[in-house]
């Protein structure tokens, strides 16, 4: 049996799956856990990788492997490789000035016609602006950038602090695609974007094509065997689309730590409305994406303010009914990007005494994640992408509860696929494209839920909230205006 | 004073009490306030609620029933029926809160709103009685002849005593009295078609009837036992706190009421935009400023249905909270911002539709923090409505189950920057009942009373008043707007 290893460095963990080549069955796997901070010293991820390797018994029987990771967050590298500051995260809301000047200065929709991305707190070039603004120090130190997933390939190449060779730095489209220093129009860098946020250049990572391989694993690293093939990588959600072999027409809603929606396009689009993120794919399409920071761990504050288990809380919002009688969440529990507000939590609306029960409060956290969830799928519509059917992934895509009331929410068919790691899963098809020169075909198990009554209420009331809080102000009305 | 049996329907639980000629509480029973569900909402189980009375009476020591001279009866304004002169009921006799005859006053222009206030001192609302007048003649079973609009404590007393008559405080929560001339109002009353013979005869509450002598017998007291209606339950508490003019009442039930004592109405333009509810005194001399926030220890029942707590539970989270707050470990800018609009919003918007909202929901909040926010919203909310009016208290009474509550008191006080006198005894409206079926005026010796209740002082704490003023400078905008926010 040839075996292919895929990596998923999470935000929350490091994930390390071993397959079969020929069925995509996962042999053995293991985990390592992140640091719960939004800036840490990237030396934790390798540490984290290195352990994940291990539980997974080691790769010595492995023959290529891939790595995926969380979009994004940078590592600031000096030219002898050495990380020259702590990373912010994607999700660290440090960086919402920098976002803000960044748009001020060029205009909100320049970045949208150069690099298809309305400019998030998240994106790499606020991050480097930022490590510009708060250490100018590190910023002059640095002389390349490169997100989690370069970086961990590189290492796995064997170079790191003080090894130099940062020219030697790879990422693929979709990685950078979420740095908005990118086109997905030309497929090349915007390289005055970069110097504009950080007023220098600094070496980027080769952006590779789908199929190219990125080099070498080094020798001396433990468990992981020399000289094996590295696939060429990508972002979590586009690995994950290529394990789902998502095909135009089917969109993915992943409840995860946040809760993400995305589909497959042939062309970027732009999302003037400054909703849609126009990221690429990992086989040369387009992954067209809408991010909340808050997903399923609002299912993790419902549970703990019920004092019950997630299955309680499932149970506890089936008993209710649609619209919760009234009582509606808006679930900004750590600030939000989509839509903007960093600096919001979490509110429970049209609360009283007849509707403030167990049943409802618990149909309400579900329902307001989900409310924030489907609010994306139109934003995608509204970009002209139809989505036909709608694949439902993540931690909490096994809640019958969200499958149910998801239903009620949707005009599609909602498809739940068995419940596999799909980001370690799509890394292992980028390593074995290595092998093979071709993407596999390993089967994918999924159940297609009952098509519900449509709810509108649910989605009513959620806009109402928001109208009431001034929120539904921050977003102007949505239209494509597509200047590609 | 004379012995006595007092009888105090609430929101929530009907209240028994007999005391002594001493003001000693001898006796004390507590049932759930019976209701059953008619066509349009909840209405009064008029069996369950007598008969829960007769029992309490009937199982009272032989040697105690027979010393009583009087009984008091008091609760909540507002509710009422049509009631013949039979004493059968031509109408549902309906709560409070129940709004059924709002349509009646839908079609009243501003200047009939502003007709209603100057008259009788009352914004436009369909809690009170007028409409639901108008309302229960119209849907009325069976003949009106000769019925007349008695609340639920005249209607115990009228089957008490085979009298029907209206005290002058609960009269004054119908819409319908002339403030000024402590009369019922023609002109009123035609606003809604009502001719004002529907009202009955008005008494003060020191004025009572003889019970029947069927009565009298079948519960076990004697024939010259004098009944009385002692009024609306927040005034009648009044009185037996010894309230003042200058001093406010916070009574504390399901609702939270804050009553001033005055010498003249107040109808004045500031007073109508307020919403703030002229009434006259249980004794029909003197006159009261009311305003009712609708949300008060009901907060409690609303926490433990939604957080699935037990009363002991929520009793133990509010005592730990109290020891953390009083510490000086608790940071209000930590805690949820709570506008605790459960069952509707207070003076000065009065919306029967307005909601309640949690915000400032982090990954992290703790049902401590829910708690701890819910009190802090619900103090800020008293001090919103304290300040519609004209006054500032001299001193604050305060009564109730709250007392029971330190984190409330302590939020309130700090907040406030004013010291509260708290009562400790539990049953302060039956108190007051007492004293007015005895004859006694309520500032007969103002003083007196207050201590007989072992009142004790709430301080300020500097520090958390600096601390909540803060809070309140941070989150002052987003409460505005919360407020303003559409129901």
């Amino acid at each position: 049996m040839t075996l292919v290893a895929g990596i998923d460095s999470s935000t929350q963990t490091c994930k390390v799956t071993v397959r079969d080549l020929a069925t995509g069955a996962t042999v053995r796997e293991g985990k390592a856990s992140h640091p719960p901070e939004t800036i840490v010293d990237p030396e934790v991820w390798w540490t984290a990788l290195l352990t994940a390797v291990r539980r997974a018994g080691g790769l010595d029987d492995v023959a290529a492997v891939s790595v995926s990771g969380q979009q994004h967050t940078p590592i600031f590298l000096d030219a002898a490789g050495n990380a020259v500051a702590d990373s912010p995260l994607w999700n660290d809301t440090g960086s919402h000035a920098q976002m803000v000047d960044l748009n001020n200065e060029l205009g909100r929709d320049e970045w949208i016609r150069r690099t298809g991305l309305p400019l998030t707190l998240s994106d790499t070039v606020t991050k480097i602006r930022w490590l510009r603004d708060v250490n100018p120090d590190a910023a002059a130190r640095t002389e390349a950038v490169a997100v989690v997933h370069d970086w961990l390939t590189w290492r796995l190449m064997g170079y790191g602090p003080g090894t130099g060779g940062i020219d030697r730095l790879t990422t693929d489209r979709s990685e950078a695609s979420g740095t908005a220093y990118w086109s997905g129009e030309t497929g090349e860098y915007t390289l005055d974007l970069f110097e504009h946020a950080f007023g220098k250049s600094a070496v980027l990572p080769t952006v590779l094509g789908p199929l190219e391989t990125a080099g070498l694993t080094g020798s001396g690293i433990p468990g992981i065997p020399a000289g094996i093939p590295i696939g060429v990588g990508s972002g979590d959600n586009a690995a994950a689309a290529i394990a789902l072999g998502l095909a135009e027409g089917d969109a993915v809603l992943s409840l995860g730590t946040s809760g993400v929606v995305y589909t497959r396009t042939a062309k970027p689009v732009h999302d003037y409305a400054g909703y849609v993120c126009s990221y690429a794919d990992a086989t040369g399409d387009h992954l067209p994406l809408v991010a909340t920071l808050n997903a399923a761990r609002n299912f993790d504050l419902g549970a703990a303010l019920l004092g019950c288990t997630y299955d309680e809380l499932s149970d506890l919002a089936l008993q209710a009914s649609a619209g919760a009688e009234g009582l509606t969440l808006l679930p900004y529990f750590e600030g939000e990007r989509t839509p903007d507000l960093p600096h919001e939590r979490g509110s429970l609306h049209n609360a009283s005494r007849v509707n403030f029960t167990r049943p409802n409060f618990a149909r309400a956290v579900i329902e307001g994640t989900l409310a924030s969830q489907t609010a994306m799928l139109d934003a995608l519509q509204e970009c002209g992408v139809n989505p036909s059917r709608l694949l439902l992934i993540g931690g909490a895509a096994q809640s019958p509860a969200v499958q149910q009331i998801l239903t009620q929410m949707v005009d599609i068919p909602v498809i739940v696929p068995a419940f596999d790691e799909y980001v370690t899963k799509g890394a292992a098809m980028q390593a074995a494209v290595t092998l093979t020169g071709e993407f596999p075909t390993w089967a994918v198990s999924a159940v297609e839920l009952d098509m519900a009554p449509m709810e509108p209420r649910i989605t009513e009331q959620h806009e109402s909230a928001k109208a009431a809080l001034g929120y539904s102000e921050l977003v102007p009305s949505l239209q494509l205006t597509d200047q590609s | 004073m004379l012995p006595t049996i007092t009888v105090d329907v609430g929101t929530t639980s009907v209240k028994l009490c007999l005391f002594d000629a001493r003001g000693t509480l001898l006796a004390s029973a507590r049932h759930s306030t019976p209701t059953v569900m008619d066509a349009w909402g909840e209405i009064y189980d008029i069996a369950a609620l007598t008969g829960g009375l007769s029992d309490f009476i009937r199982g009272l020591d032989a040697a105690d029933r027979t010393s009583v001279e009087r009984i008091a009866i008091t609760g909540v304004g507002e509710s009422g029926g049509l009631v013949r002169p039979d004493l059968s009921l031509a109408s549902p006799m309906i709560l409070w809160h129940d709004h059924r005859g709002a349509s009646y006053l839908e079609s009243l222009s501003a200047d009939d709103r502003a007709l209603l206030y100057r008259v009788t001192g009352l914004p436009t609302n369909a809690n009170y009685g007028l409409s639901k007048t108008a309302w229960a003649l119209e849907n009325a079973e069976g003949s009106t002849e000769g019925a007349v609009w008695l609340n639920i404590s005249e209607y115990l007393a009228a089957l008490m005593t085979g009298q029907r008559w209206s005290e002058y405080s609960l009269a004054s929560r119908t819409m319908a009295l002339d403030l000024e001339s402590a009369t019922w109002s023609p002109e009123v009353a035609a606003l809604v078609g009502l001719d004002v013979s529907i009202y009955p005869e008005l008494r003060p509450a020191t004025a009572g009837s003889g019970i029947a002598a069927a009565f009298a017998n079948e519960v076990g007291l004697s024939g010259s036992v004098v009944v009385h209606v002692a009024g609306h339950d927040h005034m009648v508490g009044g009185v037996g706190a010894g309230l003042q003019p200058g001093e406010l009442l916070n009574s504390t039930g399901t609702t939270e009421g804050l009553l001033f004592a005055q010498t003249a109405p107040s109808l004045d333009e500031h007073a109508a935009r307020s919403k703030l509810a002229n009434g006259i005194s249980n004794t029909g001399a003197d006159f009261t400023l009311f305003a009712s926030i609708p949300t008060g220890g009901s907060a409690f029942a609303t926490l433990q249905s939604m957080l699935g707590l037990t009363p002991e539970a929520l009793s133990a989270c509010i005592s730990d909270l109290s020891v953390r707050y009083a510490a000086g470990q608790i940071d209000p800018r930590e805690a949820p911002l709570v506008l605790p609009q459960f069952r509707g919003s207070p003076p000065p918007t009065k919306r029967a539709s307005a909601r309640g909202i949690i915000s400032g929901i982090r990954s992290d909040t703790s049902v401590e923090d829910i708690v701890f926010g819910t009190f802090l919203g619900m103090t800020l909310q008293f001090r919103d409505v304290l300040e519609l009016f004209p006054q500032t208290p001299q001193s604050i009474k305060v009564i109730g189950p709250a007392s029971k509550n330190p984190l409330w008191l302590s939020l309130k006080a700090d907040l406030l920057g004013t010291p509260l006198s708290v009562s400790r005894f539990p049953e302060v409206v039956s108190r007051g009942a007492q004293l007015l079926a005895s004859g006694q005026a309520p500032d007969s010796d103002a003083a007196r009373e207050w201590q007989a209740c072992g009142p004790e002082d709430v301080p300020v704490d500097a520090g958390r008043n600096a601390t909540l003023a803060e809070w309140y400078d941070d989150i002052r905008s987003k409460w505005e707007y919360f407020k303003g926010a559409p129901a």
